[in-house]
């Protein structure tokens, strides 16, 4: 990105971004019927409130960008969730259980060990059914759901880039594939914890219910769909390859792109499509699989991506451009945690992840190239951006809204006949009691 | 003369539910409704301080209101239950209203409505069932559910049958159920 550009351009620039975001956090709560039928032209509307101006004003450079955009961030970010998406939709998970706190908490605990590598979307459609079934005898269970989406649709994909989106973006702009493992530890330390609350308040309820005289029969827990795991290691290889392997760089359309990177990108197409084709309809249909999810998702980040290219070139120009005052706010990594997910919380967690990953360069490498201001950040500061990208993943389940698997699972759930909390519900009972104080903890202890 | 009776009895409630399960356990049943557990419309405070003490509402059939009087009455010296007041109760009422995207329990209100104890009936009953052709599967960030079952409604009749059919109600989830109010004769 042109750091010139980011000191040129006024912080009115961001406007289509932050409508973008609000756009997609307000009206699935406020207007969720106009919404649904909308969406894509409430998008493209953003986009073209930025990309005309943009391209009107700055011409050849901006029309590079977008394009730079295009090519390197938002093609490789859709087929690695199109890839993790088809494969996970063809693992099913058979069987019922009978509902205890024991087997409720190992089902948490599996689903938080596999969402770092089938990513925290896949790891919910896998295993948020299997739950259901479970649970669906029991008396209370919106508790159980609501500790799946903490752990699994949030917590758990801490671990590499193919677990939450936001690690993934990190990883398409140089963080090293393995880098995030280094995380695992502040992992454990909100993990665990949260396994244990969910296990004492599950038996609590437990206790309260009367004797399951019509408890679903325990059947024995079998996996069909065995192929997509051999599909799932050739996504995490092609990925990881794809940060080692330097095959030089191609043109296309002006742009210089990776050659590695648009290698994976062809890798990933080919898993999708040998996934489709093996995995038998069967599992598709139990699994309720559509392409509902990720059409939503190629349309609403066509236009994050696009509506985030000011935002981050001015962050990215640190004191020198229009939005100093987000950077003077950011100083210490604790601030960078807080901030980055208190913002999560409300909005999508990937690009706030980009905003203050650019916020972290900018402050603290100012005017460097990008891969030599990451290197540099992650060998000095390595803090901020840990802090950076734990306050993205884990407070995404502060709220309903702040990551996206989490409407998903709350309204398969409701579907099944739980009665979930409302979005405030969510928050005052759940998020702010049992995570809030974990993250305070985890401040003072990684990040202080 | 009115089929059941209220009596506002004086006295921890604790010991009064567990004292009058035991009582009837072991003599011919009596069924006893106590209002806090069955949802009624009570006046906590107000009585507290009208009744200076801690009272609960109990209801019984007419018929056996004397063998519950007697039973409270046999308590003294291990538990003082007084009864403070009683009052003549025939029917009762209470509005529930409900929002559902599940067919399942879609199934279970229409099934608890059609069967109805004897002597409760349904009015004001305005149930709606929609359906969102293009909403069906799981969405990321525009979900909206494939089907909708919402409605409202009054339940009225028999007290203790308005009893049992807020209990079942209640027992759904989606369903609220708002305070059972005593129609007095």
């Amino acid at each position: 990105m042109n750091h010139e550009l980011g000191t040129l351009l006024s912080a009115w620039w961001t406007i289509p971004f932050a409508g973008m975001l609000l756009s997609i956090a307000l009206f699935p709560l406020f207007a969720p019927h106009f919404w649904h039928r909308n969406y894509p032209k409430v998008s493209l509307f953003w986009a073209l409130a930025l990309a005309i101006p943009f391209v009107w004003l700055h011409r050849g450079e901006a029309t590079h960008h977008l394009l730079q955009v295009a090519l390197e961030e938002y093609l490789p970010f859709i087929m690695i969730l199109w890839a993790l998406y088809i494969v996970a939709s063809g693992i099913l998970v058979t069987g019922t259980l009978r509902g205890t706190p024991l087997q409720n908490t190992i089902i948490l605990a599996v689903g938080a060990a596999v969402a770092s590598w089938v990513g925290t979307t896949g790891a919910s459609i896998v295993l948020i059914r299997p739950l259901l079934r479970a649970i669906s005898k029991r008396r209370y269970r919106a508790h159980t759901v609501v500790f799946f989406i903490f752990l699994v649709s949030n917590v758990g994909g801490l671990l590499t880039p193919l677990g939450d989106p936001p690690l993934f973006l990190g990883f398409l702009h140089g963080v090293p594939f393995f880098w995030t493992l280094h995380l695992f530890p502040v992992m454990l330390l909100v993990a665990i914890p949260l396994l244990a609350i969910y296990y004492l308040l599950d038996t609590r309820y437990y206790k309260r219910e009367p004797a399951q005289a019509d408890a679903p029969p325990a059947g024995s827990i079998g996996v069909v769909g065995w192929q997509n795991f051999f599909y799932l290691a050739a996504v995490v290889g092609a990925v990881f390859a794809s940060g080692v392997v330097d095959l030089g760089h191609v043109s296309v359309l002006g742009v210089q792109c990776s050659t590695a990177g648009l290698a994976r990108d062809a890798v990933l197409a080919a898993i999708g499509l040998s996934s489709l084709r093996t995995t038998p309809a069967a599992i598709h249909r139990d699994n309720q699989f559509s392409w509902g999810p990720i059409k939503e998702v190629a349309i609403l980040f066509a236009a994050i991506f696009v509506t985030m290219i000011p935002a981050l070139a001015i962050l990215r120009a640190g004191e020198n451009g229009a939005l100093r005052g987000v950077i003077e706010l950011a100083r210490e990594p604790a601030h960078y945690f807080w901030l980055t997910g208190a913002l999560s919380s409300f909005l999508d967690n990937a690009p706030t992840y980009l905003t203050f990953f650019n916020t972290a360069l900018g402050a603290l490498e100012p005017g460097k190239p990008e891969p030599e201001a990451l290197a540099h950040l992650l060998t000095t500061h390595a803090h901020y951006l840990q802090a950076v990208s734990c306050g993205a993943v884990f407070m995404g389940a502060n709220t309903y809204i702040g990551n996206a698997p989490n409407f998903m699972v709350k309204s398969i759930a409701e579907e099944a006949g739980v009665e979930m909390p409302s979005f405030f519900g969510y928050m005052i009972k759940y998020s702010i009691p049992v995570l809030i104080p974990l993250f305070l903890l985890v401040m003072l202890v990684f990040f202080r | 003369m009115a089929p059941y009776v209220e009596l506002i009895v004086r006295g921890d409630d604790r010991a009064m539910k567990a004292f009058v399960a035991g009582y009837f356990a072991g003599s011919a049943p009596a069924r006893v409704v106590f209002a806090d557990d069955a949802g009624f419309h009570l006046h906590g405070l107000r009585e507290r301080i009208t009744h200076h003490g801690e009272v609960q509402h109990l209801f019984v059939e007419q018929a056996n209101a004397d063998r519950v009087r007697a039973a409270l009455a046999s308590a003294t010296p291990h538990h003082r239950f007084e009864i403070k007041e009683e009052r003549a109760a025939s029917t009762a009422r209470f509005r529930f209203d409900f929002d559902t995207p599940s067919r399942e329990v879609a199934g279970k209100i229409k099934a608890t409505l059609a069967a109805l104890p004897a002597g409760a009936t349904l009015g004001d009953y305005n149930p709606r069932e929609r359906t969102e052709k293009g909403a069906s599967g799981a969405e990321l960030y525009s979900p909206e559910h494939d089907f909708r079952f919402d409605g409202r409604g009054v339940l009225r009749g028999d007290l203790f049958a308005v009893v049992d059919a807020r209990a079942a109600l209640s027992a759904i989830d989606f369903v609220r159920c708002d305070e059972i109010e005593v129609d007095r004769p």
